[in-house]
């Protein structure tokens, strides 16, 4: 029980002050000093971790005129070199093993950026990116915590955030689809699709052993990035010159009915309708901002107005739901709860 | 422990009575990605209102940006109190609020011309919003803007 449910707990029965406390005592919202200190100890170490890879990178980018190229190599190379001796020394599920695991990933990350920059290879900024996703894959899957997988899911799609943004002619992912004429809005279905499978991934995992590397709310930031990107499709194609092909509309709108039926089915998580309904009320907007021909200063009133009832109609439908299928996820019938007539 | 444990648990030790309504399922708020669709709209839908009445209205003088925004934090504020239950009127009175505090900001940029000024009666305004309006989503809202200019 959260804050408010315990607020709304003691309002409706008028437990007393002694009630209360019991209360509080039996949903553990007062854990023990120790619960307190083991949480702040992972926190710190959590926190030590990326401090000392921000630190890598900042000494190197600080020092750089003092330190020669084999210097600037050595230092992230040993640092890498060391996680990874630390992490086969502990190795995961230990947390030593994890954090240091996340570290060689982020340090990965830092190693190319130093490559690219000593020697000036040409690459685009999408291709370091890449690269990094897909060589520090090797640390994601030894380190066996969803936290490493969030932030490869990050790195991922930075990479095809660039390439989609600016389009380079250059790297893997130009190579594999420069046969095709693409247009932005097409090329943004391929970032769609991705995150589309790692949140379907996360669905599946669902209930199994491997939940605890893809928990839900991994799952939700894939399918928030994804939903991101299909709106994105869809705004080009709403608000474009009809270059972009309807395809780009059609998609999005094919795995949002998708992604929403599937969550209508399922009746547990309400976040996946509304992720997809942020997007759908954007691409409205935009389509009645296009649309409409009304004079500068009437479509910026029924803008206003648009967003405000969309978004009441959108958060009433949500928190239907979420009061309809609260009860499921109890194991409660449906109307158990209700207050009577 | 879930809501039906603890009501059970609490009517076995005497805390509460044992035939009691039990708490009606939904009492624990909106989850947080709903208010994130709804301030998120309700903000934009409050730009959008604030140029309307910059354009339409045509507010010259400082002191027709104060009453106007004046007007419509009264409004916001007033919705909040008569409608609390309804997410419609709710959200209309975040989106009337917020335009009006950007009215008032603007006045307070015009009168002053200094970011400083600006900055310390955004501070003001969050703090005043965050201790007067009745809704807990506007008030961290508030409080976001307050850090923000702070």
């Amino acid at each position: 029980m959260n804050r408010k449910e315990l607020g709304a707990f003691a309002a409706h029965y008028a437990l007393s002050a002694d009630a209360v406390e019991v209360a509080l005592e039996l949903v553990d919202a007062r854990p023990p000093a120790t619960d307190v200190r083991a949480f702040c100890a992972r926190l710190l170490q959590l926190a030590g971790v990326l401090s000392l890879a921000a630190g890598v990178v900042f000494f190197v980018a600080a020092n750089w005129a003092l330190f020669g190229v084999f210097g600037r190599f050595a230092l992230v190379e040993i640092v890498l070199l060391m996680a990874v001796a630390l992490a086969l020394w502990r190795p995961p599920p230990r947390l030593v093993g994890r954090y240091a695991l996340l570290l060689a990933f982020i340090v990965t990350g830092a190693l190319f950026a130093l490559f690219g920059q000593t020697y000036q290879t040409g690459a685009d900024v999408y291709e370091l990116f890449l690269n990094w996703a897909l060589l520090g894959l090797i640390f994601v899957v030894a380190a066996q915590w969803s936290v490493v997988w969030a932030a490869w899911v990050l790195v991922l799609n930075v990479a095809l955030a660039l390439y989609c943004a600016a389009r380079p002619e250059g790297g893997l992912l130009w190579r594999l689809l420069a046969g095709w004429e693409m247009n932005l809005s097409h090329l943004l279905l391929i970032p769609l699709a991705v995150n589309t499978v790692l949140w379907g991934t996360s669905m599946a995992a669902e209930g199994t052993p491997r939940e605890r590397l893809a928990p839900p709310w991994l799952g939700r930031f894939a399918l928030t990035c994804a939903a991101a990107y299909g709106t994105w499709a869809a705004l080009l194609v709403v608000v474009g010159s009809g270059r972009e092909g309807v395809l780009g509309l059609l998609v999005p709108l094919l795995v949002f009915a998708g992604v929403a039926w599937h969550t209508l089915r399922r009746r547990r998580d309400v976040f996946p309708l509304a992720v997809i309904e942020a997007g759908l009320i954007v691409v409205s907007t935009a389509w009645i901002v296009d649309a409409l021909d009304f004079d500068g200063t009437g479509i910026l009133l029924v803008v206003a107005i648009w967003l405000v009832v969309s978004s009441t109609v959108s958060s009433y439908y949500l928190m239907r739901l979420v009061r309809a299928w609260e009860p499921l996820e109890e194991g409660v019938q449906p109307g158990a709860g209700e207050p009577a007539k | 422990m879930r809501a039906p444990e603890l009501a059970a648990e609490m009517a076995r030790r005497g805390h509460i009575e044992a035939g009691a309504e039990p708490l009606p399922f939904g009492t624990g708020g909106r989850p947080w990605y709903v208010s994130a669709v709804l301030g998120a709209a309700g903000w934009l839908a409050s730009l959008f209102g604030f140029l309307f009445i910059a354009i339409s209205l045509s507010p010259d003088t400082p002191s027709e940006f104060a009453v106007s925004g004046t007007l419509l934090l009264a409004a916001g504020f007033g919705l909040y109190r008569a409608a609390q239950e309804s997410a419609f009127f709710e959200q209309l009175a975040l989106a009337l609020s917020l335009a009006g505090q950007l009215c008032l900001l603007w006045a307070v940029g015009e009168t002053t011309e200094s970011a400083t000024a600006v900055a310390a009666f955004a501070v003001l305004l969050s703090a005043g919003v965050v201790s007067a309006f009745p809704d807990h989503f506007i008030k961290a809202l508030s409080s976001f803007f307050a850090s923000v200019a702070w």
